[in-house]
């Protein structure tokens, strides 16, 4: 028993330094209570002096844990991710006070998502996006900045360790819908975020955001769907993006639909 | 096979071609960012009348049931479509423009225009007296002091030089003295037929409905005839 608990406490630090190099970043943001996949399963606080040797050292962080046999605990809501990616978005933006204009532009944009749950089932998320509108002389920004509430309903181990989360919060975004003058405001928004581990050494997490926004003239609706699939601290994903604009004279839906990848790193 | 694989080709391309971008349809434009930009030309052999509509996106075409409509003293115009410089241009030919326009454009999806008013700078009725020994070169037209137009006037003539001035007021008359005809060559001076023309040019622009604070409606007016005169010692 004290031999597994001395693996599971060097494959902790292992893990751990591997989020650091995440979490530093945003020290100030995530400083607070430790998680309790964290805290839960604490390693003896008293010495051990029959300790056997020490095991062979683990495996890189990317290296599939399941290398040494033990399964590598990876929290099932919580995470911190930086990532890049782009997007291509197309779609009708209004002209004058209310023409139909077809557009077309690439979207560039990186990531940092912070998601900490201090207790089991309540948890905060910090989220920060930016990047051009456009890869030429009239290139423009979009940046993001917004926080949430979260409630994780679901939760569980298992073989397949998951979670569905629950979030409400607000954000500020300048820049999108992509052809908005002017194009900064705040707003709440509700998102959904679904995350299972199907292997040891695979993670998929599917997210949904909608951010609703009335203003006098205009009634905007964002869409984000985000699908990623991760092994060791890299991820992979598409997202795909619906802006949807109502208003103008005469009223008209105008709707951009984008869809890009991205890519990062990632710790659970 | 291959008349399956050139048929896929064919939709492939089809599928690609409709990827292009449309042309825009007066469907697309909001009523109240399209500029209507009419010219109307009377010099007294026939008038015509020209409506381009332009918007943000370009020049467009009435579509789906768009339609344009215009008036003169209560009695319709017969507008047809034709190109210029590859543009649509909405085009009425009349004998005189008698009467201030009336423009109509209905619009199932969107604002219409409804009896808009253009007014139009009054004939001008132009006559002369003959030349005839020292007597200045007397004009008498249709007065319209309060038009707010521009008057201009210019004679032609194989011996004089062009002569042009655009005339302060509008008010019916004018003269012209013999001393103001330049020879074109001094050793040749006049008597000579004389050709003279009066023009009254005249803007219109206004936002074409409310809430529009922009110019919508933009009119350009030339009215001008032009008379025979006989120039004897």
């Amino acid at each position: 028993m004290r031999a597994s608990a001395t693996e599971n406490r060097a494959l902790r630090l292992e893990e751990r330094r591997a989020a650091c190099a995440l979490l530093c970043i945003l020290a100030p943001l995530v400083l607070g209570a430790a998680s309790p996949d964290e805290v839960a399963p604490a390693p003896p606080a008293e010495p051990l002096p029959e300790l056997p040797p020490p095991p062979e050292p683990a495996a890189p962080p990317s290296a599939p844990a399941a290398s040494n046999g033990k399964p590598k605990e990876r929290s099932t809501v919580e995470m911190a991710r930086l990532d890049a990616g782009v997007m291509y978005v197309r779609g009708l933006k209004m002209l004058g006070l209310g023409t139909l204009a077809r557009y077309q532009v690439l979207v560039g944009f990186i990531d940092l998502d912070v998601v900490r749950f201090p207790h089991e089932r309540l948890g905060f998320e910090i989220h920060l996006n930016g990047g051009p509108i456009g890869f030429d002389e009239n290139a423009q920004v979009e940046i993001g900045l917004s926080g949430a509430g979260l409630v994780a309903p679901l939760r569980w181990q298992g073989r397949a360790p998951g979670s569905f989360v629950l979030g409400v919060g607000g954000t500020f975004e300048y820049g999108r819908p992509v052809w908005l003058e002017p194009g900064y405001h705040g707003a709440p928004f509700g998102l959904a975020r679904f995350r299972i581990f199907p292997t040891e050494t695979v993670g998929l997490q599917t997210a949904y955001r909608f951010v609703p926004i009335t203003t006098n003239e205009l009634s905007l609706q964002e869409h984000d769907v985000e699908l990623g699939v991760s092994t060791g601290l890299l991820q992979l994903g598409a997202r795909v993006r619906v802006d949807e604009v109502r208003g103008g004279d005469p009223v008209r839906l105008y709707r951009s639909i984008g869809g890009g990848v991205f890519a990062g790193l990632v710790v659970f | 096979m291959k008349a399956r694989a050139c048929s896929l080709g064919l939709l492939a391309l089809a599928a690609l071609a409709g990827c292009k971008d449309e042309p825009v349809r007066s469907t697309d434009v909001s009523t109240l960012d399209m500029l209507f930009s009419l010219d109307a030309t009377d010099e007294g052999n026939g008038a015509t009348v020209r409506v381009r509509i332009s918007s943000p996106v370009g020049d467009l075409r009435l579509s789906d049931g768009d339609t344009l409509r215009l008036g003169m003293g209560g009695e319709p115009l017969a507008l047809r479509e034709v190109e210029e410089d590859a543009r649509p241009v909405y085009l009425a030919e009349v004998e005189s423009l008698s009467g201030d326009l009336t423009l109509d454009l209905s619009r199932r999806a969107d604002r219409s225009i409804v009896g808009r008013v253009i007014p139009v700078p009054p004939p001008i009725g132009l006559k002369a007296e003959p030349l005839m020994g020292d007597s200045p070169l007397k004009l008498t037209w249709n007065a319209a002091p309060e038009g707010n137009h521009v008057l201009g006037l210019v004679a032609f003539g194989t011996c004089i030089k062009p002569l042009s001035r655009t005339l302060p007021n509008d008010v019916g008359q004018y003269e012209i003295s013999q001393a103001e005809l330049t020879p074109l060559d001094p050793a040749k001076p006049g008597p000579c037929p004389l050709q003279v023309t009066l023009v009254r040019t005249a803007t219109f622009q206004e936002p074409i409905a409310p809430p529009a604070t922009q110019i919508g409606l933009y009119a350009w007016f030339m009215v001008s005839r032009t008379v025979d005169v006989s120039w004897t010692p």
